[in-house]
């Protein structure tokens, strides 16, 4: 997705996530997953349109810094709507600002991130950008 | 109009609620922006904690018409209550058509009240100034 501010990329566990709860939501079979959906779309919007600094921090959440390897770092930043989150990093790519989302927990029970979760977020970004 | 009688359990129903609260919030957003506020600085001005402002600004979020309007007045915005045309369905559920605009029913939108610069609502025009939502709601 695009915007004035830059592109949002979602893929692997990311993707196949969203893909999910969006199939979920149209089946229309439960409220929770039509919230979950409506929410993180609205979301991954806004940042394409305005950037991170047009949502709030319940929004989108910097998380920490994970090491890949050889002095690189990745830092990961979570967006929140309700139990379903999405991990990625910001980049740039062709020359556009933009958001990778790599990895996702689609219910999420503690408040505290998992970080075998962020890990893998930033292990995928890092595997993404290398190519 | 939509036909609320026959869609008790309705995903255009839900995606409103979510839509209007989300505008809400993103108003609020724009608001601090433009006028170099945080957070902490609209908790400040409320009265309460700074965890219960970055509640009101979640998706969890459940805040009452007259909190609404308290932090709308605070922030210079001002809610209004606009008719729209008939909900068009067929492509607002698909990811990449997610942004294009819809409207449905009843939507409630909201202008600063200095400028009148934005409107927030169930539609997507979020930006849209407000005179020319008007003229396209005319």
């Amino acid at each position: 997705m695009s915007g004035a501010f830059g592109d949002v990329i979602c893929i692997g566990e990311a993707l196949s996530e969203l893909d999910k709860l969006r199939e979920k939501a149209e089946r229309n079979e439960d409220t929770t997953s039509i919230r979950h959906e409506r929410t993180i779309t609205r979301y991954l919007g806004r940042y394409a349109e305005v950037g991170p600094t047009g949502l709030g921090t319940s929004m989108y959440k910097p998380q920490t810094r994970i090491s890949v390897g050889h002095n690189d770092t990745v830092f990961i930043y979570e967006f929140k709507s309700y139990q379903f989150r999405l991990y990625g990093a910001e980049t740039s790519i062709g020359g556009r600002r933009t958001f990778l989302a790599t990895a996702c927990n689609p219910s999420k029970k503690k408040d505290k991130a998992d970080p075998a979760i962020l890990q893998k977020a930033a292990k995928v970004f890092q595997e993404y950008l290398n190519g | 109009m939509v036909d609320f009688k026959s869609k008790s359990f309705n995903r255009e129903l839900i995606e409103f609620e979510e839509d209007t609260l989300i505008d809400f919030q993103f108003a609020v957003m724009d608001a601090l922006n433009q006028a170099d506020m945080s957070q902490k600085d609209l908790s400040d001005l409320l009265g309460v904690s700074k965890a219960r402002v970055s509640q009101i600004l979640s998706s969890t979020a459940n805040p009452s018409i007259k909190l609404v309007a308290r932090i709308c007045g605070l922030l210079n915005i001002k809610p209004e209550f606009v008719e729209c045309d008939l909900l068009e369905v067929e492509n607002r559920n698909n990811f990449e058509d997610a942004f294009d605009g819809f409207e449905a029913g009843w939507s409630i939108a909201a202008k600063r009240m200095d400028t009148c610069q934005s409107v927030w609502g169930i539609n997507d025009n979020y930006a849209e100034p407000y005179e020319e939502r008007q003229k396209v709601s005319a």
